[in-house]
């Protein structure tokens, strides 16, 4: 028994040991063969004969069986050589393709030529051909034989084979296999006349296998072709080298026509044949010296089209050379240093480039009054964004800087069709826009001037334009006396340029320094603060805290000379911080201590009616009752009048607004020397972590410069926003404004030092 | 009663019966504030205030230009070349500036307005003063009240004024 469970074991290893055999020599040495191992050969062969070598480095072809007529292994290695010769053709063919259409791109040629060059039977045919004529020779081959009969064959082809629409029919498979396979056979019997006359039965054999091989090959060739393009246009998009126009207009002509019928393809095909386009770039534009248009969505849709012809304007005049008068004579103005002469040339010059890419964006459906449209186009252009964060007007400027010092030479290299923002921005910006419009005509410039702020994420500026939304919204208005409009407005100019934040007449340097700090890194949690207070008359602090902001806080200042949005955010800063704290005492030197532990929640900082309009109007107050916080100096009840934060108190104010990841934001107090002072700013910058929180006494000179004014002043806040290590001096934001915009390091930590 | 050395002021007398009120230094910036009134007389105030802050270079060269000229009656447009200096009697909307003209206090020219707060119905006279060497510390003299009593006490204060002593200018 055992042993005859012995013999049915080896007997069946025996088995698939010939099974295996069988594969390899009927199926797979002849697809390697085919697919690898010729082209390698004939690689090689051709890179040897061009170097003038004789030494033959040939890979040894992989044995197949010897096989009857008609037989199993006659099938399996026709058809196994035929897929295979797929492979190898199908490259042959792309990569002929691609010299050819190269050939075509550097001679620009046109009209019958170009079409000639694009064409990719005519591709196919010369690929095969190169292929077959740098094949190892067999007995009785010439390689000019091979080549011909490489070519003759796809020729044929050509001339035989179906339309592509009827590959997937059954009827179209099975006349591209015929085709193929008589084609193949033609190309065979021009390699080899004498098989035409060879009657023998092997002579038979080899033109039925010619014939298998040709009719697989052609079957799946089609599909072969498609497959290697779109590996190549993937690999092309993914360099950035963009692909062939035909290839994408092959790929969306379809959406192409029934968006814009009015768009003949095949005009701008015919106009446009060499340039290649580059999809899902970060801005949609047209690079003269690559001859490549980018465009930023994937596919047609409205916007892909429109900034296609766009673009293939801007290639249009290039290539005619429109803009280049316009240039020398702005050159010629640039010689004679009539600079503002040659600026007025070259921007007029580079708005008409753009007046007509919109114009031509437009078609056949362009408006009839074109004048009155241009006159539009002449106002709005400047302003648009031509990439992010830059308008057109800036970047004619850049341009002609560039253009200037070249003496003229220079000639712009890329034209944009427009601003390139994300779908939810764009949303943001034009719910905000429509808010502002009939109050605010100019606030496009504005907007545009927060998407230029280049720090800013677009998702934070969509957030920005979302809060600002909020505060104009039409669904429940805000009172006419808040003027919404104007806040908006102002603020979205101090988001754009923080410095311009003041404390005004108001005791709140520390908070109009966070405000700056958090303006200058978080400005989309500035926005939310500002439209939750209005609307909501409460925050929320990140600890979950709801803060109250009562109605007189809200209303605007008229008399105190900061912006209504520097009052909101001032005001509820000092309210995050009061609103958080037990009850306490107010000592007669300013110092406040927390004598009174008990619940939180019981003082906040309030507003009170007055005519005195030389003193804040604001002072802490014991929430429940209302009543004012007086300290306790024994000469003078006065109110306390000053949020009185310290260094942990704008650090934790800070967190409630950003988070708690966002870090602290003050130099600690007593810095011992210019070096310390030095070595922290130098840490910051390195690690992000400017603008930074400065406590100076402005007693010293550095503040007080004018002796006819000083006596008074004490602790103040500044903020670090930029350090010159190189050359030691720091840029200040001093929220009193207009002050000493850069400090050397030693002054700045000499006004540190405690006086008294 | 006098207001002693407050910054460019050396002297101002007072009239008799007046005295300090309020004293506030370091408010906003380096300001200082200080108030004096009749003990008698309720609502009716005189401030020497200085902001605290510098004005724009640009605004304190107009400024200037203003002082250096004879004594002369603003007109509307250099009244906007120093709306800066002015402060909140700058703002069409929070008062009504009625004249608004250089005058000479003890061979020092200054910029004297006279006018109203609609809002809170004081009428107010304001003393622009140039408390540095480039125009842009400005010292205001302001006395306001009730307009009854603004009228009754202006001559008075007219009269000490005029007799008001300079610090040296040590710059």
């Amino acid at each position: 028994m055992t042993r005859f469970k012995n013999f049915e074991v080896s007997s069946a290893i025996k088995d698939v040991e010939i099974a295996s055999d069988w594969t390899q020599k009927n199926l797979l040495a002849p697809f390697l063969n085919a697919a690898c191992v010729e082209p390698i050969n004939a690689l090689s062969g051709a890179a040897e004969r061009a170097a003038g070598s004789h030494h033959a480095h040939r890979i040894a072809k992989m044995d197949t069986a010897s096989c009857a007529q008609f037989s199993a292994e006659f099938w399996s290695q026709s058809i196994a050589s035929g897929l295979g010769s797929v492979i190898s053709y199908a490259c042959a063919g792309r990569l002929a393709g691609g010299g050819l259409r190269s050939i075509g791109s550097t001679l620009a040629l046109e009209g019958t030529a170009a079409k000639i060059a694009c064409n990719q039977s005519v591709a196919q045919i010369v690929g095969a051909g190169i292929y077959d004529a740098n094949r190892d020779l067999q007995a009785n081959e010439t390689h000019l034989g091979n080549g011909l009969g490489g070519a003759a064959s796809f020729g044929a082809l050509t001339v035989l084979g179906p339309g592509s629409s009827k590959y997937f029919s059954a009827y179209g498979l099975l006349y591209r296999g015929v085709s193929g396979g008589v084609s193949t056979v033609i190309g065979d019997g021009i390699a080899h006349p004498a098989r035409f006359y060879d009657k023998s039965p092997k002579g038979e054999q080899v033109a039925a296998g010619t014939f298998l091989s040709g009719a697989f090959m052609n079957m799946l060739l089609p599909g072969a072709h498609e497959g290697i393009a779109r590996l190549h246009d993937r690999a092309s998009l993914s360099f950035g080298k963009g692909i062939a126009l035909d290839r994408y207009l092959k790929v969306e002509r379809e959406t192409a026509l029934n968006l814009r019928p009015e768009f003949s393809l095949d005009k701008i095909m015919a106009e446009h044949r060499w340039t290649r386009i580059q999809t899902n770039a970060e801005t949609s534009n047209f690079n003269h010296r690559k001859d490549l248009v980018s465009l930023r969505s994937s596919d047609f849709g409205s916007t892909g089209i429109k900034d296609l012809v766009h673009e293939l304007q801007h290639r249009r005049e290039a290539r005619a050379g429109i803009a280049e008068p316009g240039y020398l004579r702005a050159k010629e103005l640039l010689l004679k240093n009539d600079l503002s002469g040659a600026w007025s040339v070259f921007r007029a010059n580079r708005m008409g480039q753009e007046i007509r890419a919109r114009l031509a964006e437009q078609g056949k459906f362009g408006p009839e009054n074109k004048t009155a449209q241009i006159a539009e186009l002449k106002a709005s252009i400047p302003k648009a964004l031509a990439r992010e964060g830059t308008t057109y007007e800036a970047l004619w400027r850049e341009e002609f800087l560039t253009f200037a010092k070249s003496k003229g030479e220079s000639r712009p290299e890329i034209d944009y069709s427009g601003k390139n923002i994300n779908p939810e921005l764009e949303a943001a910006h034009d719910k905000l826009l429509n808010l502002m419009m009939a109050k605010e005509p100019k606030i496009e410039n504005w907007l545009s001037w927060i998407i230029k702020r280049s720090d800013l994420e677009p998702q934070k500026v969509t957030q920005i334009f979302d809060s600002m939304s909020k505060i104009v919204s039409n669904k429940n208005p805000l009172p006419e006396q808040m003027n919404a409009h104007n806040l908006v407005r102002r603020s979205l100019y101090q988001i754009f340029d923080p410095n311009e934040i003041r404390q005004g007449y108001h005791p709140t340097c520390s908070l109009a320094a966070l405000e700056h700090v958090t303006y200058s890194k978080h400005p989309e949690n500035a926005a939310k603060l500002l439209a939750e207070v209005l609307r909501e008359r409460r925050y929320i602090t990140k600890d979950k805290t709801p803060i109250s902001i009562s109605e007189l806080n809200i209303l605007p200042e008229k008399y105190w000379h900061r912006s209504h949005g520097n009052q909101l955010f001032q005001n509820t800063a000092a309210n995050i911080y009061w609103q958080r704290q037990p009850k306490f005492e107010a000592l007669p030197d300013g110092r406040i201590i927390h004598s009174t532990p008990g619940p939180y929640g019981l003082i906040s900082y309030e507003r009170h009616h007055t005519k005195d309009l030389y003193q804040t109007p604001y002072s802490l107050v014991e929430k429940a009752t209302g009543t004012q916080i007086v300290s306790k100096s024994p000469d003078e009840l006065d109110l306390v009048r000053s949020p009185s934060l310290n260094y942990h108190g704008i650090n934790d104010v800070y967190r409630q607004i950003n988070g708690a990841t966002s870090g602290d934001i003050c130099l600690p107090p007593r810095i011992a020397s210019p070096d310390e002072m030095r070595t922290a700013l130098v840490d910051r910058k390195r690690d992000g972590l400017l603008p930074v929180i400065i406590a100076v006494d402005t007693r010293h000179k550095a503040f007080a410069p004018d002796h006819q004014t000083s006596g008074s002043g004490g602790l103040h806040s500044v903020v670090a926003t930029k350090f010159d290590a190189h050359e030691n001096v720091v840029s200040i934001f001093n929220p009193w404004g207009y002050f000493t915009p850069k400090m050397d390091l030693k002054d700045l930590w000499q006004s540190t030092q405690p006086i008294d | 009663m006098e207001a002693n050395n407050i910054g460019c002021i050396k002297r101002l007398p007072l009239p008799a019966g007046w005295e300090l009120t309020k004293e506030a230094l370091g408010q906003f910036g380096n300001s200082f504030l200080y108030n004096y009134a009749p003990a008698n007389v309720p609502n009716l105030q005189l401030s020497i205030f200085y902001r605290g802050m510098n004005i724009p270079t640009v605004s304190g060269n107009s400024f200037l230009r203003v002082l250096r000229k004879e004594p002369h009656k603003l007109s509307s447009e250099t009244i906007l070349t120093v709306t800066d200096v002015l402060g909140n009697v700058g703002q069409p909307d929070l008062y009504d500036l009625q004249t608004a003209c250089t005058i000479q206090l003890s061979s020092r020219m200054v910029l004297d307005v006279r006018g109203i707060f609609p809002e809170f119905d004081l009428a107010n006279r304001t003393v622009f003063i140039n408390g540095g060497a480039d125009g842009c510390a400005i010292i205001e003299i302001i006395l306001s009240s009730p307009r009854p009593i603004y009228a009754k006490n202006e001559a008075s204060i007219d009269e000490c004024l005029q007799k008001i002593e300079w610090a040296e200018l040590d710059i």
